[in-house]
């Protein structure tokens, strides 16, 4: 097991630095000089060279790549423009936010997904299976800042159930932490339930059609214990595999969620750093992204090893 | 006959396709007597095996149906169970073991999990005394170093092991029928065998009744007392085994028996069966059999013989002939 | 999948019994005729202003009201499906054509492989629709931009998918046959690998052009969508945002539109799945 860790440890290694590679082209991307594009058409000349030898545009690309490595490797992701701090402690200030937000929305939409994927193919082909299976359809079909805006217009415009935007933190008191939260995370968790409903609901029905769940009934194991104990365990496999794409989703989706309820997190600041030309800012949110979803599939590789004994002693 | 442990009448068996309802099993009917042996044989797509997972009631419920018939197990219609009736009967009266060992365990649970499951449901055994009881189990079918093996995953075992594994499950709370649904169909050869020699002793040390099903002759031969063979979803046959193996009257038995490879007798290629299996969701006139029997007589063709007495302790479904049916090329086992 | 004309048929044939895809193929069908129809269809222009008209709720004249600029919502979601399944349309193309070629590319190249997979893994290493605000946001708010952003993103995900399908087909042994027999790699990818592949492709192409007809609705949220006054579904809803609590309809009925076009395209991905290649469970 533990060899497979490293092994799976090791394999990331090449992900991440291509993937800094990757981050550090977008600047090479933008149409003419790179300087100009940040500091805007407008700006003087003296900004644009000050921006110029801040970044280090002036040095040759190859220099500026070996230079760019030697800061990350020093744990410097770069200083922001407009917010006068450095991207890290940019983005750690705003982590708890994305975190709570992500860890509600993963909290609903893990036993909601799961569950209607597994009530409709224990009913396969009866109406509660069309029925769930619509609507997940639907889940994953509408866009979900559409989605928050009507949410606002109905649960805090007409209503006045939650409020309508801004976060407060949980050190404030747990009831406004999740009422400022539970809104954007049922909007945000209602596309990856239906994701996720879609595919245990598959996962599901392949398991139930397997020799062993027949070996249990010829058994004389109840049907919820068949369920449970023999079929459930099975369909996790498969859905663990997915669980990287969920938090994917959900990290994409919070973005957009975020800029619609007003929350201060790391979707947000990325958006503003892109509108802003803030580049450095842009590069370096994305580097830790990138880097702490690379380490999250490591993680759920390590679970799938975990819940398969096939894989734990391949 | 009161000593009859299970008793089949008429059983249909359908299952729901594209296009309505299909039949599976047709108007089959069997006896099975406490201790005995019976072999159910015939090809793939004969319904053997769907009677079997009838009687245990292993089919989906939603998409099969059985139109005529009742499966009388100890006087009780299994057809007619509650749910939770028809649990106390599985696993604990009446046990199953499977065709493929490799995919009916299942891959997430030790051995262990899988034993236990059986004693804990049935006899109420804690976990301390029902993983004691798995080891002597694994000890009886004859799994070398049980304390270890038991705490394994299916996949460290090979296929015969598996299948001992199968059987460990299927006897562990003393069941009164066995049914072995193909039980060495997907094993080598030598392994067979030790199977089947397993499963012979268990029998009689255990004393249960067990149905094995098979598409193999000479399993059956080997194995079972009494034989029912099936075609189509019917029963075309039924004898005990060593008549029918002496004289068989239904011509589809001739030809499945010519079928069995034979050690004594030097042949370049084995007498087949030509054409297949009819499909069971178009419908036949006549004897299912007409097509392919080489000594099919006009009126099979209009109308399908019934089961008839062909001599003593044996029914066919095959017309009385006025000339005698020529002489069998097979010896008794 | 190398078909004759009769297997050829009786796919479609299992495909126009497919329910999901009847419905799906039916709501597409209904769009791309409002898009091609779209001047006979929608009663005003959709982008000349006309004040007096401002914020009418919907009505008989205005069946989903006008926006602030005094524009009929009905005639601008329309108008907007061109745009919106263009986009659609022309992602899912260009990434089906990219990733395919570099998911053959990999599987018959070995060496190839190695790298590519690493720089895929690495591009997916942040979820599509932030690499896609990012590449946005770089290229500039054009309709070309959000083609190639999106198509970029999703690139990785259908090259991943060609090339699962061609290594299994690589290992087939009329392959192995034509390699003996001296055919080129180019031969064995475009003659083999790249047919062979083609249903799992299809599919994944349906559902990128579902993603990206959402995706665009999102970056035109954001602001970095196709900029106004050519609408788009997207761009209607954010340009409608600020209005959204006393004029809710001229964003309900744009979102309505991207929730039936991508729940078509996603009906028709799951018909196509199930009849092409029933063993693909897994999307995006």
């Amino acid at each position: 097991m533990w060899r497979g860790v490293i092994y799976r440890l090791l394999q990331a290694i090449p992900v991440v630095v291509i993937f800094a590679v990757l981050v550090f082209m977008l600047l090479q991307l933008l149409p003419g000089d790179p300087a100009v594009a940040i500091a805007g058409s407008e700006a003087t000349p003296e900004a644009i060279d000050r921006i110029r030898t801040q970044l280090g545009l002036d040095r040759p690309l190859l220099e500026q790549l070996l230079s760019w490595f030697n800061r990350l490797a020093h744990g410097d992701f770069g200083k922001s423009l407009i917010l006068n701090q450095s991207v890290v402690s940019a983005v750690v200030e705003r982590l708890p936010v994305t975190l709570s937000l992500a860890f509600l929305s993963l909290m609903i939409t893990l036993p909601a997904g799961i569950s209607l994927g597994v009530l409709a193919a224990y009913w396969r082909n009866t109406w509660l299976d069309s029925f769930v299976m619509v609507t997940a359809l639907l889940g994953v079909s509408m866009p979900s800042f559409w989605l928050g805006i009507l949410s606002v217009i109905l649960f805090s415009v007409t209503l006045g159930w939650l409020p309508p935007a801004g976060y407060v933190p949980i050190t404030q008191g747990l009831w406004p932490w999740f009422s400022a939260l539970i809104q954007p995370a049922v909007v945000l968790a209602l596309f990856q339930i239906g994701f996720l409903a879609r595919i245990t609901r598959s996962a599901m029905l392949d398991v139930l059609d397997q020799d062993f769940i027949r070996t249990a009934r010829a058994k004389g194991v109840d049907e919820w214990h068949t369920i449970t104990k023999h079929a459930f365990r099975n369909t996790l496999i498969p859905v663990v595999t997915v669980t990287g794409i969920i938090i994917s989703l959900l990290i994409g989706g919070s973005v957009v969620v975020e800029q619609v309820f007003a929350l201060p997190g790391i979707g947000r600041l990325i958006v503003q750093g892109i509108l802003a030309r803030d580049y450095p800012l842009v590069q370096g949110t994305m580097l830790i992204f990138g880097f702490s979803f690379v380490m999250i599939n490591v993680l759920v590789d390590i679970v799938y090893m975990l819940v398969d004994p096939r894989v734990r002693f391949g | 006959m009161s000593d009859d442990l299970l008793k089949i009448d008429n059983l249909t068996v359908q299952f729901r396709g594209d296009a309505g309802w299909i039949t599976a099993v047709d108007d089959v009917s069997l006896t099975l007597r406490e201790g005995e042996t019976l072999g159910i044989v015939g090809e793939s797509g004969s319904g053997k095996s769907v009677t079997a997972l009838s009687i245990l009631r292993l089919h989906t419920a939603a998409t099969t149906r059985h139109p005529t018939g009742r499966i009388l197990y100890a006087g009780k219609d299994m057809l007619a169970l509650t749910a939770r009736q028809l649990r106390a009967v599985r696993g604990r009266e009446i046990a199953m073991i499977f065709q493929d060992p490799m995919s009916s365990l299942n891959p997430v649970l030790t051995i262990s999990d899988q034993i236990s499951e059986t004693l804990r449901l049935h006899q109420g055994l804690d976990a301390a005394a029902s993983r004691q009881r798995a080891v002597e189990l694994l000890e009886l079918v004859r799994i070398p170093d049980a304390k270890r093996r038991v705490d394994e995953y299916p996949h460290r075992l090979s296929g015969g092991m598996r299948q001992r594994v199968m059987i460990a499950i299927a006897i562990a709370c003393r069941p009164r029928l066995l049914i072995a649904d193909e039980p060495t169909t997907a094993l080598d050869v030598t392994i067979q065998a030790q199977i089947l020699d397993l499963l012979r002793e268990l029998q009689s040390s255990l004393g249960m009744s067990v149905i094995l099903i098979s598409h193999d002759m000479g399993v059956i031969a080997e194995f079972a007392r009494r034989v029912v063979v099936m075609y189509a979803g019917r029963v075309v046959e039924t004898a005990p085994v060593k008549d029918l193996f002496r004289q068989p009257v239904h011509p589809y038995t001739e030809g499945l028996l010519a079928a069995i490879p034979k050690l004594d007798v030097d042949v370049t290629r084995l007498p087949t069966i030509r054409g297949s299996i009819p499909d069971p969701a178009q419908a036949i006139q006549g004897c299912r059999y007409g097509p392919r029997c080489p000594v099919v007589l006009k009126q099979c063709l209009v109308e399908a013989p019934a089961l008839l007495p062909a001599g003593p302790a044996r029914f066919a479904r095959c017309p009385p002939r006025v000339t005698p049916r020529v002489a069998p090329r097979v010896g008794a086992p | 999948m190398q078909l004759n004309p009769r297997q050829r048929y009786r796919l479609l044939r299992k495909l126009a019994r497919h329910r999901s895809f009847r419905i799906g193929f039916f709501i597409v069908a209904i769009l791309v005729l409002a898009a091609v129809l779209a001047p006979l269809i929608a009663q005003y222009d959709p982008i000349a202003m006309r004040i007096r008209f401002r914020f009418r709720p919907p009505q008989a004249a205005f069946p989903f009201g006008t926006d602030q600029f005094g524009r009929d919502v009905f005639s601008r979601v329309v108008y907007g499906t061109r745009l919106s399944l263009w986009i659609g349309l022309a992602t899912a193309l260009a990434s089906g054509v990219f990733g395919a070629f570099l998911g053959v590319l990999s599987a018959q190249y070995r060496r190839f492989d190695a790298l590519l997979m690493r720089v895929m893994d690495a591009l997916m290493a942040v979820p599509a629709i932030l690499l896609a605000i990012g590449l946005t946001a770089a290229l500039g708010p054009h309709t070309s931009s959000v083609i190639i952003a999106l198509s970029v993103a999703y690139i990785p995900r259908t090259a991943r998918i060609v090339r699962g399908s061609a290594l299994v087909t690589r290992e087939l042994e009329f392959i192995e046959a034509a390699r003996v027999a001296g055919a080129s790699g180019l031969r064995i990818m475009l003659k083999h690998l790249l047919p062979n592949a083609m249903g799992p492709l299809l599919v994944q192409s349906t559902f990128v052009f579902a993603y990206a007809i959402l995706a665009e609705a999102a970056l035109s949220f954001l602001g970095v969508g196709p900029s106004p006054p050519t609408p788009s579904w997207g761009n209607i809803i954010s340009e409608g945002r600020d209005h959204s609590v006393q004029a809710w309809w001229i964003m309900l009925f744009p979102g309505i539109a991207i929730s039936l076009a991508t729940l078509g395209m996603n009906l028709l991905g799951d018909g196509l799945r199930d009849v092409l290649d029933p063993r693909l469970k897994v999307e995006t």
